[in-house]
């Protein structure tokens, strides 16, 4: 029997197999086909011929099914005039094609944007922030390390120094003698030229014949061939080669004479306490900030005479060398021996003996100029110098600010991307290429950090400025806007994006569509442990600058709180060099006692927290060798008048007539060096300056440098004729109106003289100046790099709350309270952030130890730095995390269930 | 025998005639166009369905599924305004083709 349901069935199927009908096909086929056979069946013809004329008339499957897929792309409509003509890339020359792109990946890119406007605003702010920041640091960075660069012949310029062994140490001194310039040029063909540089203090008269005093330095002419410092008018040639010559700056000029057209005139200057003309022969350029020496006035060398330094012992001014090109360092370094032994040795008895060579004692150095900013003398330099140690922390920061952004916009980025999974997933379906989605992603990671760049360029416009308000710098943004800079910058940005957008770009198209539509991969826990370790990292980072900031904090406190041996609060130092000021001293020291706010008066020519102090041999009696030992020489009353604690015998006094110019006074560590106890001291003499000195007294030690270095041996001569600042005692709290007093009774005793005072503790705090700057910049980067790593976490948290919504809505259902999806929520943040703890707080140790051995006087790191570390930390992620965490927790369950 | 050529350039037309004169379906839009030819155009019927779809996609005609008296779902076409205005476009060119030989092999005074 013929089964006629079943051969339509079968055709059916066969239809059904070809990839060219759908189902709806399928079905309207199946209709004419039954159409067809009835129409056959009612012409008489038997079930198996119906079908049979059926599907003949009906034509071949295969025909049709092509024309059914063409159907579906094809279009029966005849092109119009308004219709678009289709893009034909391949004949757009490939300029014009890549600009197409761009303008499609800028489009996408926007469209992004704007689709997550908080997450995109975070990540493009953090990372110019970061970039911000580092451009900043590396410019501040970049001119620490172009000191004395200046100078064309920089690389060929040494100071000349000494290294002495003495005291199982070696010391490093930068101060020479007259003597050793002439030596060294005879001695030397490889030296090409020779300078002595020489500070000066003197007294100036101006038109107005009003006083000033004015520090200067002495130099021979050879200044201006071996340095840049650059003359404005006048012959650098022979500037400085007379006697009693001198250059000044025009803002000198201007001051003293109200003109700069001053070359051919004189000024005049207290010399050797007579008035005496110098002639000005130049104009001398400002010296740039970046420079270990600054001046403004320079008088020449030959001013004095010859003859009144014969002595290769007696060291105060500073010997600049110019070798010759091509003269290896090393090479002169080891010829200065034959230096040492014909010239030195006999001079240096002391420190030689049978057992010891002079070269084992005394070493002669040539320090590259460009080194002396970064690697300034603890003895007698000649101005604060930086330090290597706070250039590598800052550098460190920068980078690791830089990091903390990268890794944040990378973060961000790949948690937004994941979002986009599903748009990659339908793009991937309709036929999207690999490599274009690749290209998609990458190009609109780089266009961000891109933007990035140029807010990061726009923030530095404010940055700077604000730096130089707040820590009196001048730094220039035109030094900083130079193209190479921002060229480096721009690449930088450009390989953040790159990189940034390379993970998501392989990660995400590397995914099958048709799981990312069923949504089953996004949320492997794979992919959170790669930003969770970013974000742990960047909180390893901001753990270490946390400890470097209590760290340095809690040494600047220790060291604002290190009793220093005498009172610096409260003290007004008044400059008093000059001829006129002694013989009024008297008088003026009554005027002031008069008024009941002013504790007490003394006059000295040195006062503690000066950067220099003077030296000489001081030896006993029975020893004929002297011990070298720095000194301060003090009037009446210094001891009383700076409250310095006196150990042993008693305190200078007007009222002995004993008492005049040559009794001193030892510090502890004087009395130890030469091998006595406090009260053996006393009464003893000690021979200096073809002199005897008598011991008075003993004082504890005080710090009269910084508390950078140790206390050294010190004398005090009593001198009172030696006035070079009068230290006032006034009483808090009324400064205002006793400084009006000083100015007044200033003006009363030394008519015409003008008055120059400041703070002891101001000039102490100078010593300090570069670890408080340091300090400053660390509170600041620091907080700003903690605040670019909360927006990584910000972000995470962001998008962990939301992967985990369901779940907390779920609980939340079962009857769980808001605080435990918190805690949920904050398991994982709190388990981190001890980890990130765990293995920030060894480097922070090592790097913080590192730096404390700058001081003499340091601070243990201790526990407590650590714990408040972990506590900071723990909040500030807690904090951040909870704005995230809180709002997932008291969203209404039903939305997020509802919405899955 | 009508050319392949002609057979297809002239399907448009002729469904949109069909469809223009009421809803239909496939089956008996191929049964309407051999009742018309009288066996001149020699379609398989399943090439009408391409076309049919392809008009539909284009928007000239669109489509309905109806459950017959026999309980099976058939798929009815019926032609759109802008099917309407595709026709008479079609039909100006045939009619401007047909004239054009009508004049040249003389089947038509010439005034």
């Amino acid at each position: 029997m013929y089964d006629l349901e079943k051969e339509i069935g079968n055709w059916l199927t066969q239809l059904r197999k070809n990839p060219g009908f759908e189902d709806g096909d399928i079905v309207e086929i199946e209709d004419h086909i039954r159409d067809n056979i009835e129409y056959e069946l009612g012409k008489g013809r038997t079930p198996e011929e119906a079908l049979r004329n059926a599907i003949s008339s009906f034509g071949s499957q295969e025909v049709m099914s092509d024309e059914m897929i063409k159907s579906r792309t094809a279009s029966m409509k005849k092109p119009r005039k308004h219709q678009f003509e289709p893009i034909e890339t391949n004949s757009m020359n490939p300029i014009t094609q890549q600009a197409v792109m761009m303008l499609n990946y800028l489009k996408v890119a926007i469209r992004n944007f704007n689709r997550n406007r908080l997450y995109s605003s975070i990540n493009v702010f953090g990372l110019a922030l970061g970039m911000a920041l580092c451009l900043t640091i590396s410019f501040w960075v970049q001119r620490e390390l172009s000191y004395d660069n200046f100078h064309k012949k920089a690389d060929r310029i040494y100071r000349l120094e000494r290294t002495l062994f003495r005291d199982n140490a070696f010391s490093r001194w930068p101060i020479t003698s007259y003597l050793y310039r002439d030596g060294l040029i005879d001695d030397f063909p490889e030296i090409e030229n020779a300078t002595r540089i020489w500070r000066r203090g003197f007294v100036v008269k101006d038109k107005s014949n009003n006083t000033h005093r004015q520090e200067l330095y002495a130099a021979d002419n050879s200044i201006f061939k071996i340095f840049d410092f650059k003359l404005d008018e006048g012959n650098p040639e022979s500037a400085l080669a007379d006697p009693l010559t001198i250059v000044l700056t025009r803002e000198r000029a201007k001051l003293y004479f109200g003109t700069d057209d001053v070359i051919g005139s004189h000024l005049q200057l207290e010399w050797q306490g007579k008035w005496t003309d110098f002639k000005i022969t130049g104009l001398l350029e400002e010296v740039p900030q970046h420079s270990h020496i600054h001046f403004n006035m320079l008088v020449s060398m030959s001013s004095y005479p010859d003859t009144r330094f014969e002595n290769w012992r007696s060291n105060y001014l500073y010997t600049y060398v110019l070798a010759r090109e091509n003269t290896i360092r090393s090479d002169l370094e080891t010829k200065l021996r034959k230096f040492v032994k014909s010239r030195l040795e006999v001079h240096y008895g002391d420190l030689t003996g049978p057992d010891t060579d002079i070269h084992d004692v005394l070493k002669l150095v040539l320090f590259p100029i460009t080194d002396i900013h970064l690697d300034p003398s603890p003895n007698y330099e000649i101005e604060a110098g930086g330090n290597r140690s706070s250039v590598f922390i800052f550098v460190s920061i920068a980078l690791s600010i830089l990091a903390i952004a990268c890794l944040n916009f990378i973060n961000l980025s790949t948690a937004r991307a994941n979002h986009r999974a599903l748009e990659v997933g339908l793009r991937k379906t309709f036929g999207a290429n690999r490599r274009l989605l690749r290209s998609q992603f990458i190009m609109e990671s780089i266009l961000l950090a891109v933007a990035a760049y140029f807010i990061a360029i726009l923030m530095v416009f404010f940055l700077v400025p604000t730096y130089n308000k707040v820590f009196g710098d001048e730094m220039t943004l035109d030094s900083i806007m130079q193209l190479d800079h921002l060229i480096v910058f721009l690449i930088i940005a450009i390989a953040v994006g790159f990189v940034s957008g390379i993970y998501p770009a392989f990660f995400l198209t590397r995914f099958k569509p048709i799981q990312v539509l069923q949504k089953k991969f996004y949320q492997g826990s794979k992919r959170s442990a790669f930003r969770r370790n970013l974000v742990v990292i960047q909180f390893i980072i901001s753990i270490i600058l946390i400890i470097g900031v209590l760290t340095v904090s809690k040494q600047m406190q220790f060291i604002g709180n290190t009793p220093l041996g005498f009172d610096k609060e409260n003290m007004v130092l008044i400059e008093a060099r000059g001829e006129q000021i002694p013989k009024g001293y008297a008088a003026f020291r009554n005027e002031l006692l008069q008024n009941p706010q002013i504790a007490s008066v003394s006059g000295s020519y040195d006062v503690p927290g000066d950067r220099f102090f003077s030296n000489t041999y001081f030896s006993t009696i029975d020893d004929t060798e002297g011990i070298m030992m720095q000194y301060m020489t003090v009037g009446y009353d210094f001891i009383e008048n700076y409250n310095i604690n006196l150990i042993a015998g008693r305190s200078f006094s007007r009222d002995l007539s004993t008492d005049t110019a040559g009794v001193i006074i030892l510090n502890e560590a004087a009395v130890k060096r030469i091998g006595w106890n406090e009260d053996e001291a006393i009464n003893r003499k000690l021979s200096a300056f073809r002199d005897e000195l008598k011991i008075v007294g003993v004082v504890t030690d005080f710090n009269f440098k910084s508390v950078h270095t140790e206390i050294e041996p010190l004398v005090l001569i009593l001198y009172p004729e030696g006035l070079n600042r009068i230290s006032v005692r006034v009483q808090s709290g009324e400064t205002e109106s006793v400084l009006e007093f000083i100015r007044q009774t200033w003006d009363k005793v030394y008519p015409g003289e003008q008055l120059a005072y400041g703070f002891l503790d101001d000039r102490i705090s100078q010593h300090y100046q570069s670890e408080k700057k340091m300090q400053s910049l660390f509170v600041v980067f620091s907080s700003l790099s903690i605040f670019v790593a909360c927006l990584g976490l910000f972000g995470l948290a962001a998008f962990i709350a939301e992967t985990r919504l369901n779940e907390i809505a779920i609980r939340k259902v079962l009857g769980a309270s808001p605080f435990s999806a918190i805690m949920l929520l904050s398991k994982d943040v709190i388990k981190w952030m001890i980890i990130a703890n765990i293995l920030a707080i060894p480097i922070g140790w090592l790097v913080m130890n590192e730096w404390l051995r700058n001081f003499v006087y340091r601070v243990e790191i201790g526990w407590v730095v650590f714990l408040v570390t972990f506590l900071i930390t723990m909040i500030i992620a807690l904090t951040t995390f909870s704005l995230q965490a809180i709002r997932a927790a008291y969203a209404n369950p039903v939305d997020s269930i509802a919405y899955q | 025998m009508a050319s392949k050529g002609l057979m297809a350039a002239s399907t448009k037309p002729l469904i949109l005639s069909i469809l223009k004169e009421g809803k239909n379906y496939g089956y008996n839009i191929t049964q309407r166009v051999k009742e018309l030819s009288g066996g001149l155009l020699e379609w398989s019927d399943g090439m009408l369905y391409p076309v049919l779809h392809r008009l539909e996609r284009d928007g000239f005609i669109t489509s309905e599924w109806i459950i017959t008296d026999s309980d099976r779902r058939r798929k009815y076409y019926s032609i759109t305004e802008s099917g309407k205005k595709e026709l008479i476009m079609e039909k100006e060119n045939w009619l401007n083709v047909h004239a054009m030989l009508a004049q040249l092999w003389g089947l038509k005074p010439s005034f």
